[in-house]
């Protein structure tokens, strides 16, 4: 199985430093957003949100759809106003200033590319608006284009394009003015899922070349994952929770990243006992902030690291990601004095690198479970109805109290 | 059997549209002043017409307020076409609805407000009324057709220029213009036919001091039939034609892929 991840002690501070930058954390952020609300025909859209984006740093914008991560994106271009709060751009306020007069320049979800102008046109158009010689913009649209490897398609309109050849050129037109921050917006969601794993290398190969500040904004999880220095994740106008893509996934803040960021079992349960102040064990994720504590969930006992804070008797929801279910079959044995439910196999999906097993427990609860091929177990498989033991890699989870988890 | 009822319907049809100006199209070549038989072929009507002072006069001042009306009728629409595509504001969707409704009014309502309107105001019947009243009529078609060629583009055009350092109203002229063009030229072409050969309105809003060919054609042909309205009414036909394919033409062109 897969227990060979090397797990690092993880930082256990609340303000982790993004993963890649040269030379940004000392310096001032290059965007700062400060108590931002935006409400559209009443409905609120952006509520106070603060956030702050460092020089040189791949940050992404992650959320369901309504969420607001555009809306932000749309106000540090300058597309849209706030209704309170403050936007600095370099340090400087910029209520009030068009997107002609802001320093980033955006890339936007279907490319909006001038259809009635080449893509040396489209390319130059920026360079043109800043009366820049004639001689420099071809020099900076030529260097621009063999960036993104579209040299040799002046010539070309942008119908005469594929989606990916036109996803470069808006990156190219945004790219050559040399922005202090690009703002990407779903920028690769058109894109068929093979280009669209090509570019996202692209992308993150660009930024790290070029250095400038990259916002990105999207729904997908994976992508975010992939990419990102630091993910943003939006809920209903607020942060839900920031950090390296590492500690969203596998320390998500609250129910709603959990079940959105990748797939999760959410599991109910009662807190029966709560140690003081224990050690982590070794092989733990994490230990900032935890307590060994013993949950109830559907009669099982599971022994588990709490939030500190945590007191016996307290409802809780467990999250355990599908691939750090483990699952036994008839003949196979436990490790000694582990806590597991019983339970069968109700659907299985094979899904290529995986296969994904639904069991539902004795105790009612259906939990997924998804398990690799590897070279001890190369066609190992659950028959539907197969009775099976399952439990997770201890220390695995993450318990978070019922209150925050909510309603979602 | 069915196909041959289709060449039937099809054949029926197209006689019932345009049997009246083909036998327009033969009278004007026919040799014969009274008859309504074929006497053979002449272009004596067309010289006729030439000869005809007050037929010439009453075309050059139709075409100059055909060009006038459309022109103005052209620089509005294009203007309120960007407005109602670019801009969101109070009354905009009344705007658009008030549009349609200009569209549908019949020709003599619209005339008879025009009238009463000009009556009121102390207005004198003439160029200056047929062109505020031309202008009137052609102008919803104008913002329709540049609005509907707008809207067919991804509205982050605008957006994307101004990200990149271009003002409003660069903005404007670099993108959303040249988009425009040809829905503009097609607007134009369109008012122009429409102003050439109307009648009804011009009718109640025109004073004696300019008279436009419609008006003169219909007083011609109320103290009797003469040939070369006949020659004059195919050559305004092909001209609206030849209007008419050039505004489709360039509506088909150069749509956004």
């Amino acid at each position: 199985m897969n227990a060979s991840d090397p797990q690092p002690p993880a930082a256990g501070g609340a303000n982790p430093a993004p993963a890649a930058h040269r030379d940004g954390a000392l310096q001032p952020p290059v965007v700062s957003l400060r108590g931002i609300r935006k409400a559209f025909d009443g409905k609120t859209v952006l509520d106070g949100l603060d956030l702050d984006i460092r020089h040189g740093e791949f940050l992404t914008l992650l959320g369901p759809s309504g969420c607001g991560k555009t809306t932000v994106l749309r106000l540090i271009a300058g597309f849209e106003q706030a209704d309170a709060g403050s936007i600095h751009i370099d340090g400087r306020d910029v209520a009030g200033l068009p997107p002609d007069a802001r320093h980033v320049n955006t890339v936007f979800q279907n490319y909006a590319l001038f259809p009635h102008l080449t893509v040396h046109g489209n390319v130059a158009f920026g360079l043109e608006m800043k009366k820049v010689p004639r001689g420099e913009i071809d020099a900076r649209v030529a260097d621009a284009l063999a960036t993104v490897q579209l040299a040799g398609y002046e010539k070309r309109r942008p119908h005469e394009l594929s989606g990916g050849q036109q996803q470069r050129v808006a990156l190219a037109r945004a790219l050559v003015n040399r922005p202090r921050v690009l703002l990407l917006d779903e920028s690769l969601s058109a894109l068929d899922y093979k280009l669209r794993k090509q570019m996202q290398g692209e992308l993150k190969a660009l930024q790290r070349k070029l250095g400038i500040t990259f916002v990105f904004v999207t729904h997908d999880q994976e992508e975010a994952l992939a990419m990102s220095d630091r993910v943003v994740v939006l809920d209903a106008g607020r942060i839900a929770q920031q950090g390296p893509p590492r500690e969203i996934y596998e320390r998500p803040a609250s129910l709603f990243v959990a079940r959105f960021v990748g797939e999760a079992n959410v599991m109910d349960g009662t807190l029966l006992h709560v140690q003081a102040h224990g050690d982590a064990p070794a092989n733990c994720r994490w230990n900032g902030g935890t307590q060994p504590a013993t949950v109830d969930i559907g009669g099982v006992a599971f022994r588990v690291r709490a939030p500190a804070g945590s007191h016996a008797g307290q409802a809780v929801a467990v999250v355990v990601r599908p691939e750090d279910m483990r699952v036994y079959g008839p003949g196979e044995p436990l490790p000694d004095g582990m806590a597991h439910f019983s339970g069968r196999i109700v659907e299985r999906t094979y899904k290529g690198a995986t296969l994904d097993s639904v069991i539902e427990t004795s105790s009612g609860l259906r939990l997924i479970a998804s398990e690799f091929f590897d070279e001890d177990a190369p066609d190992f498989d659950h028959p539907l109805g197969e009775p099976v033991r399952v439990s997770w890699v201890a220390d695995w989870e993450t318990v978070l109290p019922r209150d925050t988890a909510g309603a979602r | 059997m069915i196909a041959a009822l289709r060449v039937a319907v099809v054949a029926g049809v197209l006689l019932f549209l345009y049997l009246p100006l083909a036998v327009l199209f033969a009278f004007s070549f026919n040799d014969s002043k009274y008859s309504m038989a074929w006497k053979g072929f002449t272009l004596k009507w067309y010289e006729a017409l030439a000869a005809n002072p007050q037929l010439v006069d009453a075309a050059i001042h139709s075409v100059v307020l055909a060009v006038t009306a459309a022109t103005v009728a052209t620089v509005i629409g294009t203007l309120g076409a960007v407005a109602l595509y670019r801009y969101r504001f109070r009354g905009r969707a009344s705007l658009s609805g008030l549009l349609y409704v200009l569209l549908l009014t019949p020709d003599i309502v619209l005339a008879i407000s025009l009238l009463c309107l000009f009556v009121v105001l102390g207005v004198s019947l003439g160029f200056g009324s047929l062109v505020i009243a031309h202008v009137t009529f052609c102008l919803p078609f104008t913002v329709v057709t540049v609005y509907a060629r707008l809207s067919g583009f991804d509205p982050r055009l605008v957006e994307a220029a101004r990200d990149l350092g271009a003002g409003e109203f660069t903005a404007m002229r670099r993108v959303l213009l040249p988009l425009a063009l040809p829905a503009i030229v097609a607007g134009w072409l369109l008012s122009f036919t429409l102003s050439l050969d109307d009648v009804v309105v011009s009718y109640f809003v025109s004073g004696p001091e300019y008279e436009v060919l419609p008006l003169r054609i219909y007083s011609m042909v109320r103290l009797g039939f003469k040939p070369e309205v006949n020659a004059l009414a195919t050559l305004l036909f092909v001209l609206s034609l030849a209007i008419v394919l050039a505004s489709q033409l360039l509506l088909r062109q150069r749509r956004p892929s």
